[in-house]
């Protein structure tokens, strides 16, 4: 699908260069819009085959059509011209207008149908490619994305692992080094007036995989990958400060990054 | 006569209980089949499946009676003799047999038009690419019309056999037989008669009317895919011989000759269709019993109110001539700046079955200056006014959508 793309793009190109060839550029870019139906309809369909068999007889032909195309064969089983009926055939009673407007403009609108599908197919790949990297479609903003990973390999929803306050200190229930920094914690909290939110790690899959996400910075900043304790994290900034820390180091990471 | 009411007759024909929703308008292509043919074919199946004309056996001679019974009852719904008649597979096959076994040395030529359906005029066209036959065609022109000027000009003392149809596939009109075959005959020439879209539709009579072969379809006329009859005038029948040979064709076979029924059975090579033609014998019962005349009548007040709703909606340009008491059932029309495969997909949508293309006659539908083809609505007894109003309502819409 790529090199055809790719082909009638350059097709287009060296078209588009011979003014002459006009007419035949008009012809390439319906022959285009053609393959463009068929692209949608076998996506479409061959998603909707999976739960109706009604459907399976249109991914087929579909799927057929992109094939042939694919391979330079003429592909003659209108199936754009069945979908087009399809859709203006449903409009036409409802709505004579939408369905005279969306009869003229099948091709293009088929067309506009294609970019989105195609964006969209980019954007999910691009999510996905987060997802099972950094742990959350989009590491930025976990709380946007509807997955993310727990420690355990399963996925959960991301409203219980929202981090609600701007800073966050990720510890170990039994961690010398997290009770040994409390009185610290406590007396920048005072000092500066922030709040971290404290998250317990060991026992809880849900702060491990929201942590999980932060793992960039955690990296980036401490040098160490894995599940530090305690870790603080400026969710603003998105800076990390690992480890037994003195008061003066957490408070002035606090008030960098508040 | 009877007055007869499409709504009637759809009782008879068990699709409509299951696609309450369809409105068929493709009954050229082929028609729909009433119960009483399903259960005659069924009943083949299920009580006497045997083979005729070979075995001795009880079963195998209820067969012979029921096969022979058919073949009586088709040729006589045309006309003609039950000797006269050969079972064939459709229309096409019976031109086939004519075309391959026709006696071509004396003479060549052979007339026909350019309005004829592929399956008229490709078998000759082979045999006129290997030189065994030239062809001449009367052209019609974009009105859809033949003089008989045109057809004295064509036929002459050359000319060996006149291929015409009865009733066209793609503009609805008939041809002037009477004359045709007339002039045929008067110059020493035969004539095929293409009766597929003729034979369904209005009384037909091969004696009387003189032709010398009849080739139609039993699924055009209410009866099962598959059969369809070819008569021929008896001497030319035992005169011409086979085209395709097997068991059932002879009467001596030598290793190295073979000595060939004389009757039409030699057309009739290997184990016949025995449930399509008891099928079709059912179906020519059918309409018997509502009688040709009544049909035709019928046919002619859907084809009226049809010419009327087509010629009410803007856009649409309706083919071959001006409508008149001759015109079939079966009109051709576009819409304006719509292809013809989208207006019928539209129409399918509230269930109106129409037919777009070519209809298997590309020069017909060049000549008519439609080589992308067009729509094509075609009645029948079962068809409805009501019908007709609401194709003719959704039709409509369709053509706003193009304006």
């Amino acid at each position: 699908m790529v090199i055809q793309l790719g082909l009638i793009f350059i097709n287009q190109y060296l078209v588009i260069i011979d003014y002459y060839k006009f007419s035949y550029l008009f012809n390439l870019l319906k022959g285009v819009s053609r393959v463009v139906v068929c692209i949608i309809a076998m996506f479409v369909f061959g998603f909707l085959a999976i739960f109706s068999a009604k459907y399976r007889p249109l991914a087929k032909d579909a799927f057929s059509c992109v094939w042939l195309k694919l391979t330079f064969r003429p592909c003659d089983i209108k199936l754009d011209e069945r979908i087009k009926a399809g859709v203006v055939g449903k409009l036409m009673d409802k709505s004579p207008g939408t369905a005279k407007f969306v009869n003229k403009h099948f091709e293009a609108i088929s067309f506009v149908f294609t970019i989105l599908l195609f964006a969209s197919l980019a954007y999910s790949l691009y999510s996905l490619y987060n997802f099972f990297v950094f742990g959350s479609c989009d590491p930025s903003d976990p709380s946007s994305c509807i997955l993310t990973v727990l420690t355990n390999g399963t996925t959960t929803n991301t409203t219980v692992c929202t981090i609600t306050a701007d800073f966050a200190e990720f510890y170990g229930a039994e961690c010398p080094h997290c009770i040994k920094m409390e009185p610290t914690i406590a007396k920048v909290e005072s000092e500066t007036g922030i709040k971290f939110e404290k998250l317990e790690i060991w026992h809880n899959e849900s702060n491990s995989a929201l942590m999980k996400i932060h793992e960039p910075e955690i990296l980036r900043d401490c040098g160490i990958n894995g599940f530090p304790t305690p870790t603080f994290i400026s969710i603003k900034n998105r800076v990390a400060l690992c480890g037994e820390v003195s008061e003066e180091q957490l408070k002035a990471f606090v008030l960098k990054n508040k | 006569m009877i007055e007869m009411d499409g709504k009637d007759i759809k009782k008879d024909f068990p699709i409509f209980s299951k696609r309450p929703e369809l409105t068929y308008f493709d009954n050229a292509c082929t028609t729909l089949k009433p119960k009483q043919v399903i259960d005659a074919v069924v009943s083949y199946y299920s009580d006497y499946s045997a083979c005729s004309g070979r075995s001795g056996h009880k079963m195998a001679k209820e067969v012979d009676l029921k096969f022979e019974e058919s073949r009586a009852k088709v040729a006589k719904f045309v006309g003609a003799n039950a000797d006269e008649l050969v079972w064939t597979k459709n229309t096409t096959e019976g031109i086939n047999i004519v075309a391959n076994s026709f006696d071509f040395s004396k003479r060549k030529k052979v007339v026909m038009t350019n309005l004829e359906h592929h399956s008229a005029i490709l078998p000759f066209q082979k045999l006129s690419e290997s030189g065994r036959v030239t062809l001449e065609f009367v052209s019609a022109g974009s009105d859809g019309t033949i003089s008989d000027e045109q057809w004295k000009k064509a036929i002459d003392s050359e000319t060996a056999l006149v291929v015409v149809h009865h009733s066209n596939n793609s503009i609805g009109t008939r041809s002037n037989l009477k004359e045709i075959v007339k002039l045929a005959h008067e110059k020493g020439a035969l004539a095929l008669v293409d009766g597929a879209q003729g034979v369904p539709h209005c009384e037909v009579n091969f004696k009387r009317e003189n032709y010398d072969f009849l080739a139609f379809s039993a699924h055009k006329m209410l009866g099962p895919t598959g059969i369809g009859g070819l008569v021929v005038k008896k001497d030319l029948l035992q005169k011409m011989p086979p085209f395709i040979v097997g068991g059932g064709t002879i009467q001596d076979v030598k290793l190295d000759y073979t000595e060939y029924l004389k009757t039409n059975h030699k057309f009739e090579p290997g184990i016949q269709h025995y449930s399509g033609a008891i099928g079709f014998g059912a179906a020519v019962d059918y309409l018997s019993k509502l009688g040709m005349k009544n049909v035709e009548a019928y046919e002619h007040k859907l084809a009226d109110k049809m010419n009327e709703t087509l010629n009410s909606v803007p856009g649409v340009e309706i083919y071959g001539p001006e409508f008149s008491d001759k015109h079939g059932a079966l009109f051709s029309f576009n819409i304006k700046g719509a292809k013809p495969h989208e207006v019928a997909l539209l129409l399918d949508k509230p269930g109106i079955a129409v037919r777009s293309g070519v209809f298997c006659a590309q020069p017909a539908m060049e000549a008519m200056g439609q080589k992308d083809g067009a729509v094509r609505a075609s009645l029948y007894i079962y068809n409805t006014e009501q019908e007709i109003e609401f194709f003719g309502e959704k039709l409509g819409k369709i053509a706003q959508l193009y304006r």
